[in-house]
């Protein structure tokens, strides 16, 4: 998994990436979010979801401290950071400087 | 698109989903609309263990029976929607959504509930989600052997200062006051918990760190004494702020912002009613807030009968 997130937060397109974890109520309620903003958006970014538990070097080599937590990047680097639930309409707004 | 109901219900929390299951099985045509996921400050609780008549379930499966319920009176539920108008002085009531949606209603009720209040001092907004946290159940694994602060001194505080012991080595009580507001069980549960330590009448007035928090000031009230306080994480419950924004136009407001009620719920505007964690009231618990939006619900059929009449 590490070497795959490191890979995919490269991607030249912003990469949404939604730290989560299974027993947590706010991260439930954004996966159906989430998923629209992802199928409305197509490939014009990339949407992954990081288990905290299952991956937690991922987490805590971003200090997760918080979840959900949105993190955007692209190209490697960070663009954004910011915990709580994400509505679909901040996610796109947040993209967009981003996108080609 | 025009969309006409009898009852807008604002807000998808417990208020919100108690009056939607009323009004629909009174036949009354209803939307609940939410800018935010159904359940509210419900699905931040892991588990709800005095909602009567269920032993133990999680906030957002309870949230989850409630909107089934109200579904399958024949409620509709739009959820995470962005309200770009609202007019609740008319007679007639509307809504514009951003997509054009446009949604009229004889009547309306605010069920927008609360949110955490913040301590609003320097970093706090820094750190968020990098050492401070407002929710215990969601965030205290992080906290797994690391020393933490708990702000306040309510119920609320003391419960969590007290179930964050499961993860932290150690968790000092930071209040304001020289007294907690808490029940005698929550006191005396903090104040002898060996992981527990607590100082009153002491403030923070600043959080310190790099890429996560590292510290935070104290400030002794009394002697005027601060000094720097390490620590890995600071959970803040030091109650709500009411989800009124945008009401002051046309509604009644305490100096708290909540929505002034009559007993039976309803505002200053005629067709108006409001429950839950919004309104000016005492207590703010799931099943105050289902009694209140059953409450609001009846008085809202019966203004509605009254004006068909």
């Amino acid at each position: 998994m590490k070497a795959s997130f490191d890979q995919i937060i490269q991607d030249p397109r912003p990469v949404v990436v939604d730290f989560f974890a299974t027993w947590c109520g706010p991260c439930k309620a954004q996966a159906p979010i989430l998923q629209s903003f992802a199928s409305e958006m197509g490939d014009a970014v990339r949407v992954i979801k990081i288990d905290v538990d299952q991956n937690p070097e991922v987490a805590q080599r971003y200090g997760i401290q918080s979840i959900p937590t949105m993190m955007i990047f692209q190209a490697g680097n960070v663009r954004y950071r910011q915990p709580g639930v994400h509505q679909k309409e901040q996610l796109k707004q947040l993209v967009r400087p981003y996108l080609a | 698109m025009n969309k006409k109901y009898d009852v807008v219900v604002l807000g998808a929390g417990p208020a919100g989903l108690t009056a939607g299951i009323y009004l629909s099985r009174a036949r009354q045509k209803t939307l609940i609309l939410s800018d935010g996921p159904v359940g509210g400050q419900m699905i931040l609780t892991h588990e709800i263990a005095n909602y009567p008549g269920v032993e133990s379930i999680s906030g957002y499966q309870l949230a989850n029976i409630m909107k089934k319920q109200a579904q399958s009176f024949g409620c509709e539920i739009i959820a995470n929607a962005s309200i770009q108008k609202m007019e609740l002085m008319s007679l007639k009531k509307s809504f514009v959504l951003d997509d054009g949606t446009r949604i009229e209603s004889d009547a309306v009720i605010l069920a927008t509930g609360g949110r955490s209040r913040t301590l609003g001092v320097p970093g706090e907004a820094q750190f968020k989600g990098r050492g401070i946290s407002y929710c215990a159940t969601c965030d205290g694994d992080f906290f797994t052997d690391k020393e933490i602060v708990v702000v306040g001194g309510g119920n609320s505080a003391l419960d969590e200062a007290v179930s964050l012991t499961k993860y932290a080595s150690k968790v000092t009580i930071v209040h304001m006051l020289d007294a907690f507001q808490a029940s005698q069980h929550a006191i005396e549960e903090a104040v002898n918990h060996p992981k527990i330590d607590i100082r009153m009448e002491t403030v923070i007035t600043a959080f310190h760190g790099e890429e996560s928090l590292q510290s935070v000031d104290l400030k002794q009230l009394k002697t005027g004494e601060t000094e720097v306080f390490k620590t890995d994480g600071v959970f803040i419950f030091i109650g709500y702020v009411p989800n009124t924004e945008g009401f002051d136009c046309c509604l009644d407001l305490n100096e708290r912002q909540e929505i002034v009620v009559r007993t039976d719920l309803s505002t200053n505007v005629p067709g108006v009613f409001s429950a839950g964690d919004n309104i000016d009231k005492l207590y703010r618990q799931v099943t105050t807030a289902v009694g209140d939006g059953t409450v609001a619900a009846l008085t809202a059929i019966r203004y509605l009968t009254e004006q068909k009449k």
